[in-house]
């Protein structure tokens, strides 16, 4: 998907997920993010899906700092899977075109180079060699290259590589 | 004992080391086997969910064909990997589609997912295979008036799908240190988040939650916190002394790796146990727990 359209039954079907909000904000009261940090507020975050622009959700910059540790989901008494509407919400938003942060595309660029995302450095092989491990065998970088070969993953660093 | 497929991950055997070494060696008193798994990639990271749901959950299922491919379950040392492998393997085993779709991009790497193969937290190998019985029965020089604030992370136990324990009040790690001979204090935000999964998209965000759970592990007059997962691990270790530096704070709180402690109730010497490659000083804890042994 490369145009700025999203398709209107996707829209819709994030949408009637997000229409079982009653707006009690428990997802609020329980957010670590929310705690510490007043630009992100997931009970917005859900109205905003269902009255405001969804484009401007999916562009915006507040989707990506939800930290993922599905407290919300658990706690929702109508049962929004927020965090996970969030990750729907990610995936449609690389989709148009929007860039995720730049750990993600670091974290992406060593996948693809070393099939793991954190390098092998002479410090760790040092440590390792002093704690008794092995020397840790390669990932099969080429196998996991070719499986993110034409996705959004290679894209994403080509682009990087490319600007 | 059961034999496992080791699922190193990439932040263990990278950039804390002295966590699988741990892992190993307490693993090998309770003679659980493990093998290596050749090949095996990033797990990938919960994150990159994000980028590309379907390319992720390959990236993943393909981990676990490994797995398979040896006729054996996993067994992780880190949430990241446990909640990316079991998260996909359950979704897997429930969406005939999408394992169509997943196994068509395999093909061409010449793997195949069949979900034939479990994947598990080394909490549950340790509650679950071995036991906290037999586990207590090793115990040999019990931690006795340690108070330990207990940190789960939120993928060992999130989303409720993992079914590892109760999501919102887990148990399992609080029974692990309690067989310590050591004490699991209560303290306030217990569920609250080690911040790594936002700490590369907002650094002042996993500041400022390390920040906000070392207060209230320090209200509760805890000596020591216990983690099993390597990016809890860096969060409170490593950024505990980048919020000391840059803050001003006071915390100087030991972060036990949970293998750790339960070898040194086990008789361990401290010595081998390099916790001179933690970031924060663990000295004092020792000197508490050991007095000079």
């Amino acid at each position: 998907m490369t145009s700025d359209e999203i398709p209107k039954e996707i829209v819709d079907s994030v949408r009637s997920r997000a229409q079982l909000c009653f707006g009690c904000g428990v997802c609020m009261g329980g957010c670590p993010v929310a705690r510490v940090n007043e630009k992100f507020h997931p009970r917005r975050l859900i109205r905003d899906l269902v009255f405001g622009s969804f484009m401007e959700v999916l562009r915006g910059e507040t989707i990506w700092l939800c930290a993922q540790c599905h407290i919300c989901s658990e706690t929702c008494p109508q049962g929004v899977g927020i965090s996970e509407i969030i990750v729907d919400l990610r995936n449609l938003a690389t989709g148009i075109g929007v860039s995720p942060p730049e750990s993600y595309i670091g974290n992406l660029k060593q996948l693809a180079e070393t099939g793991r995302t954190v390098p092998v450095s002479s410090r760790v092989e040092r440590l390792r060699n002093r704690l008794g491990l092995d020397k840790l065998g390669p990932a099969a970088a080429e196998e996991i290259r070719a499986l993110v070969r034409d996705t959004k993953f290679e894209e994403l660093i080509v682009d990087k590589e490319g600007a | 004992m059961p034999e496992y497929a080791l699922f190193l991950g990439c932040m263990i055997p990278l950039r804390l080391p002295y966590m699988e070494s741990s892992a190993r060696e307490l693993l090998k008193r309770f003679d659980v086997e493990l093998i290596e798994m050749q090949d095996a990639g990033c797990c990938p990271e919960p994150s990159l969910k994000s980028v590309d749901d379907e390319t992720w959950t390959a990236l993943a299922a393909r981990n676990l064909s490994i797995a398979e491919g040896m006729g054996l379950d996993i067994l992780t040392l880190c949430n990241g990997c446990f909640e990316t492998l079991k998260t996909v393997d359950v979704e897997l085993k429930g969406d005939g589609k999408l394992k169509e779709r997943v196994n068509k991009r395999l093909a061409a790497v010449g793997r195949e997912y069949n979900g034939k193969t479990d994947v598990k937290h080394l909490v549950e190998v340790l509650t679950g295979d071995i036991g906290l019985e037999n586990l207590a029965d090793a115990v040999e020089k019990p931690l006795e008036g340690l108070r330990v604030a207990a940190h789960y992370g939120c993928h060992l136990i999130r989303p409720n799908s993992l079914e590892v324990d109760d999501p919102l009040r887990p148990v399992l790690l609080d029974r692990l240190i309690e067989i310590t001979g050591a004490s699991s204090v209560p303290y306030f935000k217990r569920n609250l988040c080690c911040g790594a999964g936002v700490s590369g998209v907002d650094d002042y965000t996993g500041k400022a939650l390390v920040r906000y759970k070392l207060g209230w592990v320090d209200k509760a007059k805890a000596d020591c916190m216990a983690v099993v997962c390597p990016f809890c691990m860096l969060q409170y270790d490593l950024t505990q002394t980048l919020v000391r530096n840059e803050s001003g704070e006071r915390f100087n709180l030991p972060i036990f790796y949970y293998p750790e402690m339960l070898l040194l109730a086990m008789g361990a010497e401290s010595k081998e146990l390099a916790f001179d490659m933690h970031r924060t000083k663990m000295d004092q804890v020792l000197e508490k727990i050991q007095g000079g042994r």
